[in-house]
C-alpha cells in the first residue's frame, strides 16, 4: 500500500488501496515518467523540451485549466488594445505534436517517497521526476480591509490573465470621465517586476487619446522599480510626468505611497501620504510561492521554494523540480522569459539524470519588454550563470539606454509585440 | 560537464516581424516620385553608417548591409535613390504586403527624417556589393531570353533593360540592383509582385511584369540574380 504523508496530502481522504502498478512499471525499466505540476509558462515549456531532446521521456501534465492566459499583454487587454484571445492558449499542440499527455484535475497530495501524484479524482499517478511549476499565490488576506470577495468583485488584481483581466478591463473602458485609477503595487518579490508600470503606463496611453482628464496614481511600497529610468523618461515625454497636468503619478514609500489598508465599501486606500479614492482601484498584492508548492511543503521560510540552483532540484523534496514563479532562482526575476529558460535547462538536467550523462552547464537568458505607450517600448535583458556558491548571478545585461534616438522606442515596441508572438509560440506550439 | 547554449533561442527572436501592420498606402503617382527624387537630399555616408549601428539595422542587414542569413535581404551597394525611395514608402506604410513583414522596417524607420534615410542611403551604397549568393545558374534559353530580348508576345521588356545587363545598375533611380541578392528574396519578391501584395510600384512598374511569368520563370529568374556578382 502505497502511504502518503500527512504532510504531503493537501485535501481529501485517502482511498486505502492506492496502485501498487507505479513501482512495478519502475521496477521493469519503463519509460521515464515525468510528471508536470501545472501547465502554465514553465510547465508547458518544460513538457515540450523535455520530450523534443528526450523522445523516450513520457511526460504528463496535471493542469487545473484547460485554457491558459499569458501575463504578458495581458495589460494591452486591460486597456482594449487586446482581445483576450491573443494572448489565450492552451496544451493541444502539446498533445497533438509532442505526445505530452494531458490531466486535467486538481491535485490533491503527492506521495514523495512513492513518487506518485493523487488527483482529486483519487487516481495515482506515477513519476521518476516530479517538476512543480505553480506560479504565484496572491496574498489578499495580507492586505488590511482587503477580501477575496472583493478581489473578485471591485478591486481586482489583474495579475493572474483570464477572468481577472477582463473584470479590470470592463471597469477601465468604463471609467468615467476625468475618472482616477489607484494602483497598489505589491513589495518584493513579485511576479513581472514591470507590470504595475506598464500596466499604468498602457493606462495613461488610453487617456492621452480618450479621457484627458482622467489620471492614474501608482501607490508603492517600494522606492525604486525596474527599467525606472527608461520608464520615468518616457513619462516625461508622453504624460507630463513630474508636471500638475501629469496623466501619471507613482508614489514612492518614501512619499507614504505603502498602503495600510483599503476600504472596498468607499473604493479607498489608506496611506501615509493620505487617502487615495479611486473610480478604480487594482490592488496587486503581496505574493508568495503557488499554493500547490506550499501545501506539499515544498516552501521555506520565505514561502518561496528553495533549490538547487543549477539544477532546480528541490532542497526540501526527493526528485522534485521547482520551476518558474515559485523558485528561489538567484538573481532571476519572476519572469515568464526565466520560467522558459529554467523549463529549457532543467529539460537537459533531467535527460541528463535519467540517462546517467553529466549534467549541463547552466546558462540561463531573461528578456522582458514592456510598452511605455503602443509605439513606445522599452526593455531589460540579462544573460546568467551559477557561480561557485551555488547561485544564480547575471553576467551580461543591459536596459534600453535613455537617449535622444527617437526612433529606438519605436522599434522596442515592435520588438515586444513579436516577442510576444514568438514566444508563446514557444511555449505553446 | 557538456556546454548548453540554452540563448536568446529559438524562436524567441524579437526581430521576426508581424504585428500592427496597417493596410498598405497606394503606390507613388509619376509625378510624386520625380518630386521625391529632386528633392532627395545629398545623403553623408558616415552619418548613415551610425544610423546604421544606432537603429540595429545591422542585426538583420548584416555589420556593412550584407545579412548574414537568408531571412533578411542584403542592402549594401543598393543604387542609393532606391534604398532612399524604398524607405521612404515604408516610413509612409507604402510598403506593407499584408503578411505582417513590413512591421519591424515601418517601425524602424518611422522617426528618421528624410535626411537620415538619405544617409543611409548613401551609407549602404557606398559598401561593397554582395558576392553572388548562389551558384551561377544555368539558364533556359527562353528565360535567357526574357532578361535579354523580354517577350513581345506578353509584352515584357527585357529585365536588362531596366536592371542592367549585369543586374548591378538600376536605370531609372526607383530601380534596384538585383545581383547577389538572395534568391529566396528575389523570389518571395517576385511573387509578391505578382500577387499584387507589394504594390508600391509607381503605375505598376514591376507588378505588370511579374503578373506574366510563370512560377517557374520566376524561381529561374531568382537563382540567376543570386548567382551574379563578381
Amino acid at each position: 500500500m502505497t502511504r502518503i504523508s500527512r504532510r504531503n496530502l493537501i485535501a481529501g481522504a485517502l482511498a486505502g488501496s492506492a496502485s501498487l502498478s507505479a513501482p512495478m512499471l519502475w521496477a521493469q525499466g519503463a519509460a521515464h515518467r515525468v510528471v508536470i505540476l501545472g501547465g502554465g509558462i514553465g510547465g508547458a515549456t518544460a513538457a515540450k523540451y523535455i520530450r523534443m531532446i528526450n523522445p523516450e521521456a513520457e511526460v504528463t501534465i496535471i493542469e487545473r485549466d484547460r485554457t491558459y492566459y499569458t501575463c504578458p499583454r495581458s495589460n494591452d487587454v486591460i486597456t482594449g488594445v487586446l482581445d483576450l484571445d491573443t494572448i489565450t492558449f492552451d496544451l493541444s499542440s502539446h498533445r497533438n505534436n509532442y505526445g505530452v499527455k494531458t490531466i486535467y484535475d486538481e491535485v490533491v497530495g503527492v506521495d514523495f517517497d512513492a513518487h506518485l501524484v493523487r488527483t482529486a479524482d483519487g487516481s495515482d499517478v506515477p513519476y521518476d521526476r516530479l517538476i512543480v511549476s505553480p506560479g504565484v499565490d496572491l496574498m489578499i488576506d495580507q492586505v488590511e480591509g482587503h477580501s477575496h470577495q472583493a478581489a473578485e468583485t471591485v478591486m481586482p488584481h489583474g495579475w493572474k490573465a483570464g477572468p481577472q483581466t477582463m473584470n479590470l478591463r470592463r471597469q477601465f473602458l468604463n471609467l468615467r470621465p476625468g475618472g482616477t485609477v489607484v494602483i497598489v503595487a505589491p513589495p518584493n518579490p513579485f511576479r513581472c517586476p514591470p507590470g504595475p508600470y506598464e500596466r499604468a503606463s498602457m493606462m495613461a496611453d488610453h487617456f492621452r487619446h480618450h479621457n484627458p482628464t482622467a489620471k492614474v496614481i501608482i501607490l508603492d511600497p517600494k522606492n525604486k522599480f525596474t527599467k525606472q529610468g527608461p520608464f520615468t523618461k518616457g513619462w516625461e515625454r508622453l504624460y507630463g510626468y513630474g508636471t500638475e497636468n501629469a496623466l501619471l503619478e507613482w508614489v514612492p514609500e518614501e512619499q507614504g505611497g505603502g498602503v495600510i489598508s483599503v476600504d472596498p465599501e468607499t473604493m479607498s486606500v489608506e496611506t501615509a501620504a493620505g487617502t487615495f479614492k479611486g473610480d478604480l482601484v487594482n490592488v496587486i498584492p503581496p505574493m508568495q510561492a503557488g499554493r500547490l508548492a506550499k501545501a506539499l511543503g515544498l516552501t521555506n521560510e520565505t514561502n518561496w521554494c528553495p533549490v538547487d540552483q543549477a539544477t532546480f532540484a528541490s532542497t526540501l523534496a526527493p526528485d522534485v523540480h521547482v520551476i518558474g514563479d515559485s523558485c528561489i532562482a538567484g538573481a532571476m526575476p519572476k519572469s515568464g522569459y526565466a520560467a522558459n529558460s529554467q523549463a529549457k535547462m532543467l529539460a537537459h538536467v533531467i535527460r541528463s539524470e535519467l540517462q546517467g550523462q553529466p549534467l549541463p552547464v547552466p546558462s540561463f537568458a531573461n528578456a522582458c519588454y514592456s510598452l511605455v505607450a503602443e509605439d513606445y517600448g522599452v526593455s531589460i535583458a540579462a544573460i546568467y550563470a551559477v557561480n561557485e556558491e551555488g547561485k544564480i548571478v547575471s553576467t551580461a545585461g543591459g536596459v534600453s539606454a535613455i537617449d535622444d534616438k527617437p526612433n529606438r522606442p519605436v522599434l522596442e515596441a515592435v520588438y515586444q509585440k513579436n516577442w510576444h508572438r514568438t514566444f508563446a509560440a514557444d511555449v505553446f506550439s | 560537464m557538456k556546454p548548453i547554449v540554452i540563448a536568446l533561442a529559438l524562436g524567441l527572436t524579437a526581430g521576426a516581424a508581424t504585428a500592427g501592420e496597417s493596410a498598405a498606402e497606394p503606390a507613388l503617382g509619376t509625378g510624386e516620385l520625380a518630386r521625391l527624387f529632386a528633392e532627395m537630399p545629398p545623403g553623408d555616408a558616415e552619418n548613415g553608417a551610425a544610423l546604421h549601428q544606432e537603429y540595429w539595422c545591422s542585426s538583420c542587414h548584416g555589420p556593412s548591409g550584407a545579412a548574414q542569413s537568408r531571412n533578411y535581404p542584403s542592402v549594401a551597394g543598393q543604387v542609393e535613390s532606391y534604398t532612399y525611395k524604398v524607405l521612404q514608402d515604408y516610413r509612409a506604410h507604402r510598403r506593407s504586403e499584408g503578411d505582417g513583414r513590413s512591421a519591424l522596417m515601418v517601425a524602424s524607420v518611422q522617426k528618421l527624417t528624410n535626411q537620415e534615410l538619405a544617409d543611409l542611403a548613401a551609407y549602404y551604397a557606398s559598401q561593397p556589393r554582395p558576392a553572388p549568393s548562389g551558384p551561377k545558374a544555368k539558364l533556359s534559353e527562353a528565360t535567357l531570353a526574357l532578361i535579354t530580348k523580354g517577350d513581345p508576345q506578353r509584352l515584357l521588356t527585357p529585365c536588362a533593360s531596366c536592371h542592367g545587363a549585369d543586374g548591378a545598375a538600376g536605370v531609372r533611380p526607383e530601380t534596384p540592383a538585383l545581383a547577389g541578392l538572395e534568391a529566396e528574396y528575389l523570389e518571395h519578391t517576385l511573387l509578391q509582385y505578382r500577387s499584387g501584395a507589394r504594390a508600391n510600384d509607381t503605375a505598376k512598374g514591376m507588378r505588370f511584369f511579374a503578373q506574366q511569368l510563370t512560377e517557374a520563370e520566376i524561381k529561374e529568374l531568382a537563382a540567376y540574380y543570386a548567382g551574379l556578382g563578381e
